[in-house]
């Protein structure tokens, strides 16, 4: 563990020499300690198992020659086992890799809101801070910023490790794995999300006051505003491109994010999906729905990054609001 | 009391129009009331008389609802200039569990960088016999105490508010941490607050008092000035109803015993007839008072506020 301890015994008084963090930053990794060293071989041997993997995703897809494999086994039946062993090892390898970081927002609301806040209204220790010369809201805003600079220094850097790895997979050797499929655990996304995570947990702790109901408010409020706001924000975040053509357009495409297929009628309305029957030819279903032709909304792998900053945008500007919110909240509450 | 702790006309805390509403009614209404800077004052009251409530507003802990508190003839307790000068320790002696006693210690260090005093902190500490690497958790009551007022005392306060202090701690104890509070407040010419409702902590400790009942103050001043404006009076009870020669004083208690009364009076001169008169002890003095809730409030004139009294908010 770290030098902490004072040598109480024969030290004189007045200043003593301290190297590394002072003031409050100090309590709070002091008070947090053991969760840091673990989030930190976490973060350590996560990084170390996904740059092993890439290197070995590289050394395979080469050495067998599966970088322009087909998708399914009817189109090149000899490489398929190759494909289905890759997929078996290395793809769930990636797969699961990928938890932690999906994971890290709504943990880090929850530690937010337990341990770090919701536990020393519990538990009174607040005052002892408040009544040492610390502010209530420069207390706030050193308890938030402490795990929110760990989320951004360590966060990144699992997410570009992660990134790095995923790259190193053409599309059609893990379909399931897709950048819109895996947006959440890529580029920029995590990392904003877990600040959106660490201000909900922030206003949960202070709203709740106890230390484990507000760690599941925290785990609620974070769910509702990224699975429910975030999630069905994220398709119109950029413009998606729509494309229109006389026949019915495939679905399967490399690398594109698939919105929405349907009929453009003569009136230039838009049905999408239409619902023809079964064994109606596109031409048949067509001609019943008086279309002039088909219409395909989706993202190309082009909106890939401007997708991800836009959503980590909008992730950061409501963190800032959940934020502003709680500070306000403390205002109220004791000045 | 040297020359040095005795500043009456600076003021340590002064409160005016002072109320804190509870979900479940006002814990204070409508408190005035001034402490003079260097003294000891007891902060005396039953149970849930708004003792900690007082402190935890002195402390900067949490806002009035109506009126104002000020401390050093001016600020407000939350104040970036305030907060230093203030040491407090509540009631439940909040600590960190998990940090050892000399990392507790360096807490005061760390957040007090300019006023921080490890003679002080330590030489408290090492008289409790206590190690530096002890968890804070594996304490007793007391020992936790003894660090808790170690901190408080340690960031060097001009203002000391102090919840229950000393009411786990054994007698012996008790005992020698307050003549070390009494030495540091000396030393330094701080003020100190000292809630309490074990008498015993108080009687010869303090030379200030506020005695809150039912969130109001009923009395505030000099020990010593009010005692003297108090009488307590003995003799024969010879008709129903009290006797006619205390019209004229404040009757705060009487009782019968048999064909002998005894009062406490708040005397307007001498008290006519054949009585047996003496100055009430501290202790007789607050019992009359906290059994007697409709005895009118007395403030020394010391104790009168010298702020402006803010325009009181009616709470709706």
């Amino acid at each position: 563990m770290t030098a902490t301890a004072t040598p109480l015994a024969a030290a004189p008084a007045g200043a003593r020499p301290r190297a590394g963090l002072r003031g409050l930053p100090w309590l709070v990794l002091r008070q947090h300690r053991v969760t840091a060293w673990c989030a930190a071989s976490a973060l350590a041997a996560l990084v170390v198992g996904l740059v092993w993997l890439r290197f070995g995703m590289d050394d395979f897809i080469d050495s067998r020659a599966i970088r322009d494999a087909c998708i399914t086994s009817t189109e090149c039946p000899t490489a398929q086992a190759t494909v289905d062993y890759f997929r078996r090892t290395a793809g769930d390898l990636l797969h699961y890799l990928g938890y932690p970081l999906m994971l890290l927002p709504p943990i880090a609301g929850m530690f937010v809101a337990g341990p770090v806040v919701a536990r020393e209204l519990e538990s009174g220790t607040y005052k002892l801070a408040w009544t040492q010369s610390v502010s209530p809201l420069r207390w706030f805003a050193v308890k938030l910023s402490v795990p929110a600079v760990a989320v951004l220094a360590g966060g990144s850097l699992l997410s570009v490790a992660y990134t790095w790895a995923w790259q190193a997979v053409p599309e059609v050797l893990l379909p399931g794995q897709a950048w819109y499929h895996s947006f959440d655990t890529l580029g920029a996304a995590p990392v904003a999300h877990a600040l959106l995570g660490i201000a909900v947990g922030a206003l949960a702790g202070l709203l709740v006051k106890r230390a484990v109901p507000a760690m599941g408010a925290a785990l609620v409020g974070y769910l509702v505003l990224a699975g429910e706001l975030l999630d069905n924000l994220r398709a119109h975040l950029v413009g998606p491109v729509t494309q229109l053509s006389a026949a019915q357009p495939g679905l399967i495409r490399d690398r594109t994010w698939m919105l929405e297929r349907g009929i453009v009628t003569r009136t230039g309305e838009h049905i999408a999906e239409p619902n023809c029957g079964v064994d109606v030819s596109p031409e048949g279903c067509l001609a019943r729905h008086d279309g002039a032709g088909w219409y395909l909304e989706f993202h190309p792998y082009s909106h890939f990054w401007p997708l991800q900053w836009a959503e980590a945008g909008v992730s950061v500007v409501l963190a800032a609001v959940v934020t502003g919110g709680a500070v306000w909240l403390l205002r109220r509450m004791y000045r | 009391m040297t020359d040095l702790t005795y500043l009456p006309d600076r003021t340590a805390l002064e409160a005016a129009g002072l109320g804190v509403e509870h979900r479940r009614g006002w814990a204070l209404r409508d408190c005035s009331f001034r402490i003079p800077a260097g003294r000891i004052c007891a902060l005396v009251g039953p149970n849930g008389a708004g003792k900690s409530t007082l402190l935890s507003l002195a402390a900067g802990l949490r806002r009035p609802t109506t009126g104002a508190l000020h401390v050093f003839g001016g600020a407000r307790p939350s104040d970036r200039a305030a907060r230093p000068r203030i040491g407090y320790v509540a009631q439940d002696k909040p600590l960190y569990p998990h940090l050892t006693v000399g990392e507790t210690l360096r807490v005061g260090e760390e957040l007090n960088p300019a006023t921080w005093d490890w003679a002080t902190a330590e030489r408290i500490v090492a008289a409790g016999d206590l190690p530096p690497a002890a968890r804070i958790g594996s304490l007793s009551g007391g020992q936790r105490t003894r660090v808790a007022l170690a901190l408080a005392l340690g960031k060097r306060p001009e203002l000391l508010l102090l919840d229950e202090p000393l009411s786990d701690l054994d007698p012996l104890v008790r005992h020698e941490m307050t003549a070390e509070l009494m030495s540091a407040a000396a030393e330094h010419a701080t003020t100190v607050v000292m809630a309490s409702h074990v008498l015993a902590e108080l009687d010869g400790v303090c030379d200030y008092l506020l005695l809150v009942a039912d969130g109001r103050i009923r009395l505030a001043g000099e020990v010593e000035d009010l005692l003297s404006v108090h009488s307590l009076v003995m003799g024969r009870h010879e008709a129903e109803g009290l006797p006619r020669e205390f019209t004229g004083h404040t009757v705060v208690e009487s009782r019968v015993t048999g064909r002998q009364i005894t009062a406490l009076l708040r005397t307007d001169g001498p008290v006519a007839g054949e009585w047996e008169v003496a100055e009430p002890s501290l202790e007789e003095l607050l019992l009359a008072h906290l059994r007697s809730p409709d005895a009118p409030p007395l403030l020394t004139p010391g104790a009168e506020p010298r702020m402006n009294v803010p325009a009181p908010k009616e709470a709706v």
